[in-house]
């Protein structure tokens, strides 16, 4: 493993530490201690300045950056699905946040109209968004494998506007939320134990749905990984990434490992859907900020990277978090594009550089 | 020669476009400016995305510029639009080669350069949203003046008059489109287009070419984007900065065939007539498709489909595979025949 | 007169020295042949000369001025111009237009541009080509193309690539025809790299080889066939005689 690999994700980090670092120095006074009449040495007085708004500010702070990483988490597994997509068919897939979408409502259609708790449901969610996948690689990647790189993206665009479209017309602009009838106040867990929800660490909320969230993707995200490093699948895959003609010399079908690739990288938008979906309403365009966020943590993390991808769907969660404390009110996502530009530019090599 | 001939093309497309207003109802007016709006801005698109091949998916960024620079200098210092509009174009242009020098200096290429697009059209989004000065995510309005005003560009009255307007500027967007192409300039972006070493190893500086190309197409499309604000009397971040606008700017070259002169008008031809009807086909839908009825999306799930069968069937275009179906077709009529005689020799 | 001076040039890929602190002259006027195996860094030290790669060390002087290290588009300016072992035409382009984007660097008029371009059309043999888009080229009108349109540069050096390579005899011999005649009408200097044995020692006043980024002989064509590093460098390789 290169620490290569990994630039992005420092850059990334980065990011994180000067953003920390701007809201603390916007809103400690600091020139109240350069003043002459200021009482004591400078130092003391910044410290003391500090912790007292550290007692005020700090649990915003802290609650903006356990919600990042929470979130980050399920981040990570979309982008996950993304880059295996892209590692082997080198295709850029925009439709990725569109079948998340797909899988928001599958979940709560499964919810709503059977009664099947999302949870659950991801048993079903998930094989279902794999063959979604299967059939959406047959019918619209297939045939257009050798076209020039931007028809491809232009091509998953079309389809994004497609399946935002059709969910439109049936579902309308009304945004489908589901509701838990459990996970607030004492919780039962699988009869072994009780536990008190939302939990407060450090005195960070966490609500049930976003920790199941957190874990539940942390685990589709090892079992994905076992799955690419430990099985003969898996080995296709990667021997399919890395070198595509020799694959196919050595026997290996890269036209079947291409449909099952798609298939899988579209399961984990599926399994992220289900996740979200307790505190995510679905809408047409729901799948939209995990799509743009995907992207970047793809070219943050190196392609076909697991370890990266979950590195950098944390350091996303956290950006988009901690601006959201600078530019109130709406999901705020500059930071996030300036994570992206800034990585763009300094490792667009790293973006073409070896897969898995 | 060909010079003359392009010309020749677009004398003969303007003296249509001058006389069809006189047979055209209200409706059909504005569906006219409509199309000549969306030629002209895909035609701007084209020298970018088409001539050098520099796949931009973040034109909003410049239609956004443009319609909010000649707005705020309208609006607030009382400068004609007039004015605003190329004040708006060089700012646009601008950015764009700030955009493009960093972009093209990191050789950030292909698909990742249209990403770069998407996400500066998108930060410039959100910055707008966040910016006070031009009132954020409310967005500013037209004055009502109560009449048609020239020196102001807002026609109340007259729409005749905005179409005057866009049909000079798709005129003018499509003389610049064919000087680029017939001379040094439009050589060079299809070199870079095709093939970015041999360009260089040429002697073409393909970065400087880059920019300028980004730059041009920048300054056409903010100007449209005043065109934009003018007509509408509207405008906020998402309307002009949103990717709809970037989507909708490319669509129209795409479908017409990218890269070549007469793609985008051809594109739009096509295009905003059916966007038009399946927008009327929606709000009264037939019997047995009444659940249609009034639900929004149809006209851009139809776009949607239109660009899968546009990348996967006709990847030139209309303007690119016409010829070839024709081809193919005589080819086949000939083969046809060929085997006919043979049979009767037989 | 010197016209390019290589002086201690090396580039290095990582820990692969592709170029070896290779130093030679290339006189005015003069065919310098460059030979050597599969690998020997031959097209890496036209890429380090020609500003698609810098180099790490060593220097390039062109006409009396220091290029080492300048940009592709600024060396073809002073008129020292390359083409490609992979070829690379424009593909969706005519043959006509594909010349045209060389000769507009020395002059900006359409009209002069045009019949410029045409003239070496002709003059390379694709005259009843020229409208024809170049991926409809033959790999043998392909690597005419090449030629054409480094011609239309007006350099006073060019740099060719393997531009036999992959063509049978008869087309290698035509190719050379095109080169000689070039040589004449235009006065250009030439460093030429080959695997044709043939045609490098029939084309070439002198010739250079290189093996593993070194240069290890420089002289005629008759000495170099009886250099025994030379042949030693080849080992397991045989010469190949016209065919390739
Ligand atoms: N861009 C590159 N990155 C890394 N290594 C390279 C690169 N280009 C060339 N090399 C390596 O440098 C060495 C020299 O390659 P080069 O292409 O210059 O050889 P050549 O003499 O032109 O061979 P041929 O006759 O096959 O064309 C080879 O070992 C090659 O693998
Ligand atoms: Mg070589």
């Amino acid at each position: 493993m290169e620490w290569k690999q990994y630039r992005g994700s420092l850059i990334g980090g980065l990011v994180v530490i000067s953003l920390f670092a701007i809201l603390i120095y916007n809103n400690v006074d600091w020139r109240a201690c350069l003043e002459p009449e200021a009482e004591g040495f400078v130092l003391s007085c910044v410290a003391e300045n500090t912790s007292a708004w550290y007692a005020r500010y700090g649990v915003v702070m802290r609650q903006a950056t356990v919600s990042g990483l929470l979130i980050g988490g399920v981040y990570g597994l979309v982008a996950l699905g993304l880059t295996m997509i892209f590692g082997v068919l080198e295709i850029i897939n925009f439709a990725h946040g569109a079948l998340m979408t797909v899988g928001l409502y599958i979940t709560f259609i499964l919810f709503d109209t059977f009664g099947i708790d999302p949870y659950l449901g991801l048993f079903i969610t998930v094989p279902l968004l794999f063959f979604i996948g299967l059939i959406v690689y047959r019918v619209v990647i297939h045939p257009a494998r050798d076209a020039p790189h931007h028809n491809q993206l232009l091509l998953t665009l079309g389809l994004t506007l497609l399946i935002e479209n059709l969910l439109l017309m049936v579902f309308t602009a009304t945004p489908r939320a589901i509701r838990l009838d459990y996970g607030r106040g004492e919780t039962n867990i699988l009869g072994l134990f009780v536990m008190q929800f939302p939990i407060r660490i450090w005195r960070a909320v966490i609500t049930f749905d976003k920790l199941l969230a957190f874990l539940g993707a942390l685990v589709v995200t090892a079992i994905l990984y076992t799955i690419i490093q430990k099985t003969d699948l898996g080995k296709a895959i990667r021997a399919t990434a890395q070198e595509r003609d020799g694959a196919a010399l050595v026997g290996i079908n890269t036209d079947w490992i291409n449909m099952i690739t798609f298939g899988i990288g579209t399961a984990c938008v599926g399994a992220a859907a289900a996740l979200v979906l307790p505190f995510r309403p679905a809408d047409p365009t729901a799948g939209n900020l995990f799509n743009i966020t995907a992207f970047i943590i793809v070219v943050l993390g190196g392609m076909g990277n697991a370890i990266g991808a979950l590195l950098g769907g944390l350091i996303i969660g956290l950006t988009q978090e901690l601006t959201g404390i600078f530019f109130p009110g709406s999901p705020d996502l500059i930071g996030v594009f300036v994570i992206f530009i800034l990585v763009l530019l300094f490792r667009p090599q790293g973006l073409l550089g070896q897969a898995a | 020669m060909t010079i003359s001939r392009d010309y020749q093309i677009l004398a003969g497309l303007t003296l249509v476009f001058a006389i069809l207003p006189l047979f055209a109802n209200q409706f059909q007016l504005t569906l006219l400016i409509t199309l000549l709006y969306w030629a002209y801005l895909g035609t701007a698109w084209n020298i970018m995305g088409g001539y050098a091949g520099q796949f931009s998916f973040g034109h909003s960024a410049f239609f956004g510029i443009g319609a909010y620079t000649s707005t705020v200098l309208f609006l607030n210092y009382g400068i004609s639009p007039w004015l605003g509009m190329f004040v708006g174009a060089g700012f646009a242009a601008l950015f764009g080669a700030a955009m493009g020098f960093l972009t093209f200096r990191f050789g950030v290429k292909g698909h990742f350069f249209a990403l770069a697009t998407f996400a500066f059209a998108e930060m410039s989004r959100l910055i707008a949203q966040d910016s006070d000065f031009i009132n954020s995510t409310i967005g500013l309005t037209m004055p009502i003046i109560g009449g048609d005003s020239w020196s102001q560009m807002i026609f109340e009255d007259t729409k005749l008059y905005y179409y005057i307007v866009i049909l000079g500027m798709l005129i003018v967007a499509t003389m610049i489109s064919i000087w680029i192409y017939r001379n040094k300039l439009g050589y060079y972006l299809l070199a870079i287009r095709e093939d970015e070493d041999a360009a260089a190893a040429l002697g073409v500086d393909t970065l400087r070419y880059k920019i300028i190309a980004v730059a041009i197409s920048a300054a056409i499309t903010a100007i449209g984007g005043s065109f934009f604000a003018q007509r509408f009397g509207f405008i906020d971040p998402a309307l002009v900065f949103g990717v709809s606008i970037s989507i909708a700017v490319l669509l129209r070259p795409i479908f017409g065939g990218s890269g070549a002169i007469w793609g985008p008008l051809v594109g739009a031809i096509f295009l905003t007539p059916m966007e038009e009807f399946t927008k009327i086909f929606v709000r009264n839908p037939p019997e047995f498709l009444s659940f249609m009825k009034g639900r929004a999306g149809f006209d851009v799930l139809l776009f949607g489909v239109i660009i899968i069968i546009v990348v996967i069937y006709m990847p030139d275009g209309l303007v690119g595979s016409i010829p070839q179906w024709l081809e193919r077709l005589r080819r086949r009529l000939r083969g046809q025949s060929q085997s006919a005689t043979q049979e009767a020799a037989r | 007169m010197t016209l390019l001076t290589i002086d201690h040039l090396t580039k290095r890929f990582g820990g692969l020295i592709a170029v070896d602190d290779v130093s030679f002259e290339i006189e005015q006027g003069e065919v310098l042949g460059l030979i050597g195996p599969n690998g020997a860094g031959k097209t890496t030290l036209f890429n380090s000369v020609a500003g698609t790669y810098i180099p790490e060390e060593g220097q390039v002087i062109f006409n009396g001025a220091a290029i080492t290290g300048l940009a592709a588009h600024d060396v073809c300016q002073l008129g020292l111009v390359r083409t490609f072992q992979i070829v690379k035409p424009f593909a969706a382009l005519n043959v006509l237009d594909n010349v045209k984007v060389g000769a507009y660097l020395r002059n900006n008029n359409s009209q002069i541009t045009e019949s410029k371009a045409r003239d070496i059309v002709d003059f390379v043999g694709l005259g009843d080509l020229a409208h024809q888009p170049a991926k409809n080229l033959t790999t043998a009108g392909r690597k005419r193309l090449e030629l054409a349109r480094a011609l239309a540069t007006e350099p006073k050096l060019m740099l060719l690539d393997e531009v036999m390579a992959g063509l049978t005899p008869t087309e290698s011999q035509q190719i050379v025809t095109v080169i000689e005649q070039i040589k004449e009408e235009y006065h250009l200097t030439l460093l030429v790299i080959e695997h044709v044995m043939q045609a490098i020692m029939s084309l070439s006043d002198r010739i250079a080889v290189l093996h593993h980024g070194q240069l290890i002989a420089i002289d005629t064509p008759q000495a170099i066939a009886a250099d025994k590093a030379v042949i030693e460098a080849y080992l397991g390789k045989e010469f190949q005689f016209a065919d390739n």
